[in-house]
């Protein structure tokens, strides 16, 4: 027996290194079916793209990472549900969520103690500058000033309307609320937002009709792009010439919203034209791995995915949402495809504002700085 | 092997299931989209019979019948050139007049063909749809497909109980999975590896995980819409039976193996184990262990083997004992050899370093091995080139008497350097022997043999040249007295009587050299003797040299003839004295030792006893060896013509004849010792020494009778006879002289006669004589040394002897003892 004990190590060594080690499971909460389904499904996409570049290289310290999955379906109570089944899954970092109405309604839980979000297509004021477990990778406290610069000092437009899709109801009230003041000090008018919500029995002319009975001189969409490029649709029927404009930039508004959207601007963090080299790779891997083309969801999450990425290399073996937390604001300098990013005290990340118009079914970007 | 086999019937079973299955799946599929297929052809050759396609009536009445019965559109839209929606079935105000224009279906239908959309998300359902868009001459027809029924066939396939299929599009997006959620989501697998090869055109099995549960996954495409179809087959419930198989297979091989195992135990404790037992005791002998040996009774034969391996290694052990001991034994003799043994290799590294060896340099052997030769023993380095040619060609050398090897001149080495050829590798032996005590011997011998031969030599001179001076002195004697007034003639014959003296003065030195002299020993103690002496010696030596004495009191005493004693003392003082011209000291010593042995070997020697010895020496100037070889030699002097040349001659003579010894230590300028051995004597000392007068007288009468064969003698001695008063026979040899006495039986008062004689000598005549008177009184007189002592030590009573040449008045003298 002695003798094989030699040979006997030997085989339990191989055995042993062998076998994979443990992954490291990061959890992500998005809206990957229904209204907003578009930016989810783009955000999931981007982290699976950051993880699985990771783990090709070999991953953190040897440890693959695995991106656990969680559809919230666009409901608060699913999103809840969804946050307590990763805790017991041993998951207490989450990327997400990815819409804003989600983001607040878990807000208790970004003062858990051992448990951090990490956002990306939140942008509710609501949680601006909030020291609380929920870093975000956008903010749009400087969009409201950008925007009204647009509309009072390039379009010439000083009412507004804005189209709340109920089921991200939070962000757009916050978005509201946000911008008024700032469209009024200069002289602008808020209408009353036109609120909608999409089911069955859902008549785009309707939603239409309301907005073009108000006659606004601008009109200016807050959900999703398939449903703004529906109402679109309606508004070029009903004969409606004035200014349109989008929250979100993804290309579900050229799809749906066909000619309707054409001169429809927007500003945004996100520049599709962008030809910095990161871009164009992250461009080109993205539309390899998926078949489609990226928009600012997957940007923004492909940014904060390898944040996160970075911070775990940089602290090996910590998983403690605290101390990952504080590394990441300790670190404040992250990779952007587009640029350095640069994340402020409360977890939130500034970045630059660019404008966009569509034109020919195409976002075009516009060289005016505002 | 089986294992194998089976795996590979399993293998092709599962692809020829496969194979059935996706061709089933295809063909629903294919079955599937058959339908609206038609429907739309259908649709499209109505639409080209229309003339004016806006007219809603007819065209949405032409569409609900054709239309109506089918449940598996979810909308049908026909669009205008510019992708406007103009129709719209079942009907949605809504959507009328909405773009399409840029949608993908809109803009990669052609005008040929039939369309197939990849899937989508419904702008109108919101659920992943795909679209099947003809175009007709005035527009697009399309209509949507719910997908929800490709999941009902998906879901409803059984493979096994754990298996699934999938279906996806050309990028990987899911389409239709037993989970819904994945479609509704849109998930995209293209990461994996089956859904990566299918992008590619590559479809076949893999083994692959879907969460964490391993697969089987077989895929083909679905070509009508770029698809792909993925079959996933539980692994284990795949190879269950296989495995089951295979686990019958382990554990019967185990069974075996174990069995085996058990078998070779049983067979290794007979076999193996005494094999071991074996092996164990091969290894002991290597290590010089022999009785270690243990056996357990095993099959005969190994028993067999045993038994002789077990004799084997007794003898081995034996006879390696026997080896160490000779080993041992010859390191011993060698270690123990007065020689010095230096044993070296070719490079002159030291290989053997015996006892004497480390006696004399005090290097131990340990230190001295491996060490260049000449500075282990730089002495050695002289014969560098003698041991080089030994080692080199192989030759034996031998030095003989080699005097400075040491730088100690007075010490003779013969050295001896002999090839030794050890493990194939050259090298030399060198012995070193002192020889010292043998070559002093062998000189010794030499010088004693020489003497032996002078000794021989002067006693046959010296008869003759006795005979010869016998009449010389008598003549001369009876000359003087003959010419009594004639001062002349006194003074003529004088000088031929003190020549004639002188003469017979180194005729008897030459005779004490050969020890032929007449002694008369007498027991004496010799401190005395110096005592007496000291005076005369006293006179001898000049003042500049001191004389001590040291005399050890309680001496035995010695045998010896004072007068010889007293000339031996003489001679050494004188020696002593001549040795010391500017002056020293000259010690004279005495002592008593017991000698077991000689002390020195060319003593001739005549057994243990007591001695008395006497010491003189001088702290002069010494002597060389070679001079120091030859002092004892006659007529060999170092003073020129101032000495004789046989003063030692002499006291060698001297002590030779007292049967003791002499030894001599000199160093050149550090004086020399002499040192004299008599055997002490049992009888009591007798200090005095008889006086006898020598004073001249006239003879008392009567008749002599004379026998002497030389005639001058005898006429010489009859004259100074006849002049003393006396009437003289003469004879020429003993039958003469015995008629003579046997015609004057009773006259003759007195017998004077030679010894040797031809004839009869005088002993034989003396016998006879003495038959008719017992008591006559008888002179022997003789020159032939040879006869003196035996006659001297066995004189009969009334007998005496007379060395020639005498003195007349000794003869005169004798003759009157005897007589009166």
């Amino acid at each position: 027996m002695k003798k094989n004990l030699p040979f006997v190590l030997i085989f339990l060594v191989i055995i042993f290194s062998c076998r994979e080690k443990e992954p490291l499971k990061i959890g992500f909460l998005g809206t990957l079916t229904g209204s907003f389904s578009d930016i989810g499904i783009a955000s999931r996409n981007a982290v699976t793209l950051a993880f699985e570049e990771v783990n090709q290289s070999g991953g953190i310290g040897g440890r693959p990472l695995e991106l656990v999955v969680k559809d919230d379906m666009g409901d608060k109570d699913i999103a809840a549900a969804m946050v307590e089944e990763l805790l017991k899954g041993g998951i207490n970092i989450i990327l997400g969520p990815t819409t804003s109405s989600i983001a607040l309604s878990i807000i208790p839980f970004f003062s858990e103690e051992d448990l951090l979000f990490i956002s990306s297509t939140v942008s509710t004021t609501e949680l601006d500058n909030i020291d609380d477990n929920h870093l975000k990778f956008t903010t749009v406290s400087s969009r409201s000033q950008k925007l009204t610069n647009l509309l009072i000092d390039i379009e010439g437009i000083n009412q507004v309307v804005f189209l709340n899709d109920l089921s991200n109801d939070s962000f757009a009230r916050g978005y509201v609320k946000t911008f008024t003041p700032f469209f009024e000090k200069r002289g602008g008018t808020v209408l009353p937002t036109i609120d909608y919500e999409i089911d069955h029995d859902t008549s785009y002319y309707e939603i239409a009709l309301e907005i073009y009975k108000l006659k606004p001189q601008g009109v200016i969409f807050l959900g999703d792009n398939r449903n703004s490029g529906l109402v679109c649709q309606q508004l070029a029927k009903l004969g409606y010439k004035g200014f349109l404009s989008s929250n979100a930039m993804t290309n579900d508004l050229i799809l749906h919203g066909g000619s309707s959207v054409e001169g429809l601007m927007m500003i945004s963090t996100y520049d599709p034209n962008n030809k910095a080299k990161e871009f164009l790779d992250l461009q080109a891997n993205y539309r390899s791995r998926f078949g489609q083309d990226m928009n600012f969801a997957v940007k923004r999450n492909y940014e904060a995915a390898r944040g996160l990425i970075d911070i775990l290399r940089d602290n090996p073996g910590k998983t403690d949402s605290e101390y990952l937390k504080s590394a990441f604001l300790e670190k404040n300098q992250f990779f952007g495809v587009q640029g350095d990013l640069e994340m402020n005290e409360y977890g939130d990340v500034e970045r630059p504002m660019y404008m966009f118009i569509i034109n020919n079914g195409a976002i075009e970007t516009l060289e005016e700085t505002i | 092997m089986i294992s194998t086999l089976l795996s590979w019937n399993l293998s092709r079973d599962i692809e020829n299931r496969n194979a059935l299955l996706t061709k089933t799946i295809n063909r629903q599929i294919e079955e599937f989209f058959s339908t609206p297929n038609l429907i739309m052809s259908q649709l499209k050759g109505l639409l080209e019979l229309i003339d004016d396609i806006e007219d809603h009536a007819i065209i949405d009445g032409e569409l609900k019948a054709s239309l109506g019965n089918v449940d598996f559109f979810d909308q049908v839209l026909i669009l205008d050139k510019e992708g406007v929606v103009i129709h719209l079935y079942p009907f949605n105000d809504d959507i009328i007049g909405n773009d399409f224009s840029r949608q993908p279906l809109f803009q990669d239908t052609t005008e040929k063909d039939i369309h197939w959309s990849p899937v989508f998300i419904s702008s109108i359902t919101g659920k992943p749809t795909v679209s099947i868009s003809l175009s007709f001459s005035q527009g697009i027809i399309v209509g949507q497909i719910d997908l929800a029924y490709l999941f009902k066939l998906i879901s409803e396939i059984e493979i096994e109980k754990k298996g699934f299929a999938i279906i996806t599009d050309q990028r990987g997006t899911v389409i239709v999975h037993p989970d819904n959620s994945l479609s509704e989501q849109r998930v995209n697998i293209s990461n994996r590896k089956e859904v990566e090869d299918g992008r590619k055109g590559i479809y076949g099995r893999i083994i692959t995980r879907w969460d964490e549960r391993k697969y089987i996954c077989s895929s083909s495409p679905i070509s009508r819409f770029n698809w792909m179809l993925f079959i996933y087959q539980d692994y284990l419930e795949v190879y269950s039976l296989n495995r089951s198989i295979g686990l019958t297979m382990t554990l019967t091989i185990l069974v075996a193996l174990i069995v085996c195992l058990i078998l070779t135990r049983i067979i290794s404790s007979r076999i193996l184990n005494p094999l071991l037992l074996l092996d164990h005791a091969t290894r002991d002998i290597t290590r010089g262990y022999y009785d270690t040996f243990e056996w357990e009774t095993s099959y005969s034969e190994l028993d067999r083997l045993a038994e002789n391996f077990r004799k084997m290694m007794l003898a081995i052990g034996s006879r390696e004992r026997e080896i160490d001991g000779l080993k041992s034994h010859l390191a011993n003799i060698i270690d123990s050899m007065p020689s010095l043994m230096i044993g070296v290799d070719n490079e002159f590294h030291v290989s053997l370093w015996n006892g004497a060896m480390v006696k004399l340099t005090h290097m131990t052997n340990d230190q001295a091995i491996g060490q260049n030769v000449f500075d282990a023993f730089p002495s050695l380095f002289s014969q560098k080139d003698n041991i080089e040619k030994c080692i080199n060609h192989g030759l034996s050398i031998e030095l003989n008497k080699v005097r400075n090897i040491f730088d100690k001149k007075e010490k003779y080495y013969d050295i001896t350097i002999y090839p030794l050829i050890y493990n194939e590798n050259r090298g030399a032996g060198i012995r070193i022997d002192d020889v010292t005590s043998m070559v002093n011997t062998e000189i010794m011998m030499q010088q004693s043999e020489k003497l032996n031969s002078l000794g021989k030599l002067s006693a046959g001179i010296s008869h003759d040249l006795n005979n010869m001076l016998t009449p010389i002195l008598g003549y001369g004697e009876l000359l003087k007295d003959h010419l009594d007034k004639d001062e002349t003639g006194q003074l003529y014959s004088e000088q031929i009587l003190e020549s004639a003296e002188r003469a017979r003065n180194l005729v008897r030195q030459l005779l004490v050299f050969s020890k032929k002299q007449n002694l008369e020993y007498k027991t004496l103690d010799i401190n005395y003797v110096l005592l007496e002496f000291q005076k005369l010696l006293v006179h001898s030596i000049p003042e500049n040299i001191k004389i001590s004495f040291q005399l050890q009191e309680g001496l035995r005493g010695v045998n010896a003839d004072r007068g010889q004693l007293e000339q031996v003392i003489m001679n050494l003082a004188i020696n002593a004295r001549d040795a010391m011209t500017n002056g020293g000291e000259l010690n004279i010593s005495t002592g008593q030792i017991y000698l077991n042995d000689p002390i020195e070997p060319v003593w001739e020697w005549n057994g243990a006893g007591y001695f008395v010895f006497l010491t003189i020496s001088d702290t002069g100037q010494g002597m060389e060896p070679d001079v120091m070889n030859r002092i004892f030699e006659p007529f060999f002097s170092t003073k020129g013509n101032r000495g004789s040349g046989l003063g030692l001659s002499m006291v060698y003579g001297i002590i030779e004849q007292h049967k003791g010894y002499i030894t001599v230590n000199s160093q050149d300028g550090r004086g020399t010792k002499f040192s004299i051995y008599l055997p002490a004597s049992d009888n009591s000392k007798e200090d005095k020494i008889e006086k006898t007068s020598s004073s001249k007288s006239q003879g008392r009468g009567g008749k002599l009778l004379l026998v002497e064969d030389d005639e001058s003698v005898r006429t010489m001695t009859e004259s100074y006879l006849v002049k003393l008063g006396y009437q003289v026979l003469s004879g020429t040899n003993g039958e003469e002289g015995l008629n003579l006495f046997s015609e004057n039986r009773s006259a003759i008062k007195m017998i004077i006669t030679d010894v040797i004689m031809p004839k009869m000598n005088g002993k034989e005549m003396v016998i006879k004589a003495r038959e008719f008177r017992p008591d006559i009184p008888v002179l022997y007189i003789s020159g032939y040394s040879d006869n003196l002592i035996n006659y001297k030590d066995s004189l009969e009573p009334h007998s005496a002897f007379l060395e020639k040449p005498f003195k007349l008045d000794k003869l005169h003298e004798i003759i009157r003892q005897l007589i009166f």
